[in-house]
């Protein structure tokens, strides 16, 4: 197959629906901050601690769900998004710093406080769950994230947060060296080693929140790990390692959602994942190579060009397979089979549209953002042109539902009829 | 000095004659006018077990002090208090004439070789990486490395022989080998201070030699005054000045007379006479 149809196609998607346009913002950025950080990540064995923190935000999404969707501070709105996004970066920042504390302290092992502390949050998260039965559908995009649910504001809060955390990479960046060599040496070079780690354990905790989105939590210490740990196999020296898992990480996130976009019904997060760990596979096969053949030398060039190559040959590989076999069962065929629940909200949906009751739609939506992911996944199977597509879903994911015109809403509650 | 009670430091002190024969260290006051570091009176306790009593001696200009002892006994904790890294719970130690825990800028006067333990060999890092890294206390934030320290420091590691390595990862090299690397790190920031910590766990003897050796020149040339921590009671005898001998509290010997081994086997609470015998048959040299 002809490489430049299915880049075509991607490049035009991406032009025309603001969805993908928005979350590859979203991933490029996620990626840039979860690049830098792996790289700490990797040196300073932080791996298992942001897994713990990663799932302890259900605990703080449950409790902000519970607070400001239906509880005693309810909002409505991007005030509501904001409460439950503010209430789970407090609840995690404070479950990094208690692990952190606790180890520190010697009460407990690092790894004991870890388990200890994510099980504990994930239970309260289930907990609180099963009080409001209403929002156990969120559970599934909060495992597993997705691109089409970032909004701009969640664009322009991850940049807020990049800018932040990258400004604090670059100004520190020799204190960073010294503590990730020897926290003894960098205590008696004078160097706060405490308020370094639990500078790097908010970073962590606040990066997990935010990329939560994009990749959810089962996901998110993936991007944290995984770049750092490849390009630790590619290079010996501490500033290539960073240039190194950036440029990974971007061509992950450019990979993955190419993918996504090329073969129907693939989620975005966990492709990019598989990307990222595509890759490693790749520089791991190399540095053995290189160990066996090359003894004692770096050759980082040759190394990522080459795990760079493969990848893309790969991934190649995989959209042409897929794209091929999403055109011959047919794109728009054949809507996946609904359960009843969702039979239910599209129903809901068509009849609050054609009765204009906008806001009944939205409050629904805030109530419930994997709402909107259902949503959307079925108005991309409809008939409609990808102007119109975009449309509808500007309206569902950036409340924009004056911009629906009478007769879109005519076609849009029309279309499923005509296909079951 | 054929009775030395541990709970008692003072019971090590010897004779008033013999304390006045020695010009480097008191041990019952600091009156040293020239002292680089003054350790007066200083108990640490981590919780409520006491790891230092009443520690008190004195390291003057350009001596070396070697600091020996039983695991446990503290030596790692006395290097702490003079990094300033801990406070100690009552007494006063002083470094370069302040608080050791209030030295501020001066903390680069200080050139500290840690044991080795804490290092990730898989560290991407070059050893010119590591050794630069010993400037950074005196750079401003996007400083660059001003061309009289590059200079400097391709000058140390032509001394202490680790510029061959320069460009390969800190973990390829060998135990003693890094050794020398982080020494060299040490000196970049031309300290007053050396402090070496247990330099010779994982190294051979005749590399624990070389390296006494290094440290016994390095010493001269630049005039510094040197603490070392060492198992290797042997060699650090030679070298010293004088040794300090930790247990909890501290007891003291003056390198210009014979090595009181019974002091030092009472210190460690076993016979060390096999291991000391063949210096003692060698006699001194300083």
């Amino acid at each position: 197959m002809d490489p430049t149809v299915i880049l075509d196609k991607v490049y035009h998607d991406i032009l025309t629906l603001p969805v993908l346009w928005r979350g590859l913002w979203a991933s490029v950025l996620v990626s840039l901050v979860c690049s830098t950080l792996s790289v700490y990540v990797v040196l300073k064995r932080l791996a298992f601690i942001g897994e713990g923190i990663a799932h302890s935000a259900l605990g703080g999404i449950a409790l902000g769900v519970l607070l400001f969707v239906s509880g005693p501070m309810f909002a409505q709105g991007p005030a509501a998004k904001l409460g439950v996004d503010v209430t789970t970066a407090v609840f995690c920042l404070i479950v990094a710093w208690l692990i952190g504390w606790t180890s520190h302290k010697r009460i407990i092992s690092e790894d004991a406080a870890i388990g200890i502390f994510f099980v504990a949050s994930m239970a309260f998260g289930v907990v609180l769950i099963a009080l409001r039965r209403a929002y156990t559908a969120d559970l599934f995009a909060f495992l597993f994230g997705s691109v089409l649910a970032v909004t701009t504001g969640d664009i322009y809060i991850t940049a807020l947060l990049a800018g932040v955390i990258l400004t604090g990479v670059l100004l520190f960046y020799r204190q960073l060296f010294l503590f990730s060599l020897d926290e003894e040496l960098a205590s008696a070079a004078g160097l706060p080693v405490r308020l370094i780690y639990y500078a790097l354990l908010s970073a962590l905790a606040l990066t997990i929140v935010i990329s939560m989105k994009v990749l959810g939590v089962l996901l998110v210490t993936a991007f944290l790990v995984i770049p750092g740990a490849t390009a630790r196999l590619l290079t010996y020296h501490y500033r290539n390692i960073f240039i190194l898992a950036n440029i990974l990480g971007f061509l992950a996130v450019l990979g993955g959602l190419m993918l996504s976009d090329t073969i129907e019904d693939l989620p975005s997060g966990p492709t990019i994942v598989l990307c990222q760990f595509m890759m490693f596979i790749i520089a791991v096969l190399w540095s053995r190579t290189r160990a066996r053949l090359a003894r004692g030398r770096e050759l980082t060039v040759l190394g990522s060009a080459l795990v760079i190559v493969v990848y893309m040959g790969v991934l190649y590989v995989a959209a042409s397979v897929g794209y091929a076999a999403s055109l011959s069962t047919g794109r728009d065929s054949q809507p996946p089979a609904q359960t009843t629940s969702m039979q239910t909200t599209w129903e809901f949906f068509v009849s609050a549209l054609q009765a204009r009751h906008f806001d009944e739609i939205q409050a629904r939506l805030e109530g419930n953002p994997s709402l909107g992911q259902e949503l959307g996944q079925r108005i991309m199977q409809l008939h409609l042109t990808d102007a119109e597509k975009s449309q509808v879903l500007d309206a569902i994911y950036q409340a924009r539902w004056n911009q629906l015109s009478d007769g879109l809403i005519q076609k849009v509650s029309q279309l499923p009829e005509k296909q079951e | 000095m054929a009775n030395n009670s541990q709970s008692d430091p003072k019971a090590s002190v010897g004779t008033a004659a013999e304390l006045e024969s020695c010009d480097c260290v008191r041990i019952d006051r600091c009156t040293c006018p020239d002292g680089i570091v003054c350790v007066r009176n200083v108990s640490f306790a981590y919780g409520s077990e006491l790891a230092l009593e009443k520690i008190t001696f004195c390291v003057p200009r350009t001596c070396m002090v070697g600091v020996i002892g039983p695991n446990g006994g503290g030596k790692t904790t006395l290097l702490k208090l003079i990094l300033g890294l801990l406070e100690p719970t009552s007494g006063q130690l002083d470094v370069l004439g302040r608080r050791a825990t209030r030295l501020a800028r001066l903390r680069s006067q200080i050139g500290y070789v840690p044991q080795r333990l804490g290092i990730d060999m898989n560290f991407p890092a070059s050893v010119k990486d590591v050794i630069i890294s010993g400037c950074y206390g005196q750079l401003a934030m996007f400083q660059r490395l001003p061309a009289k320290r590059k200079a400097r420091v391709s000058e140390l590691m032509d001394l202490t022989g680790v510029s061959v390595y320069a460009d390969q990862p800190i973990g390829d090299l060998s135990v003693g080998q890094q050794q020398r690397v982080f020494i060299t790190r040490a000196l970049v920031a031309d300290p007053q201070l050396l402090i070496v910590d247990e330099p010779t766990s994982g190294v051979d003897i005749a590399g624990q030699a070389r390296f006494f050796e290094l440290i016994g020149s390095l010493r001269k040339e630049f005039a510094l005054t040197v603490i070392m921590v060492s198992h290797n009671i042997d060699q650090l005898a030679r070298h010293a000045d004088y040794l300090v001998c930790l247990n909890r509290t501290l007891h003291w010997h003056d390198t210009k007379r014979p090595l009181d081994l019974h002091m030092i086997e009472e210190v460690y609470g076993c016979e060390l006479r096999a291991h000391i015998d063949h210096y003692h048959t060698e006699g001194h040299h300083h």
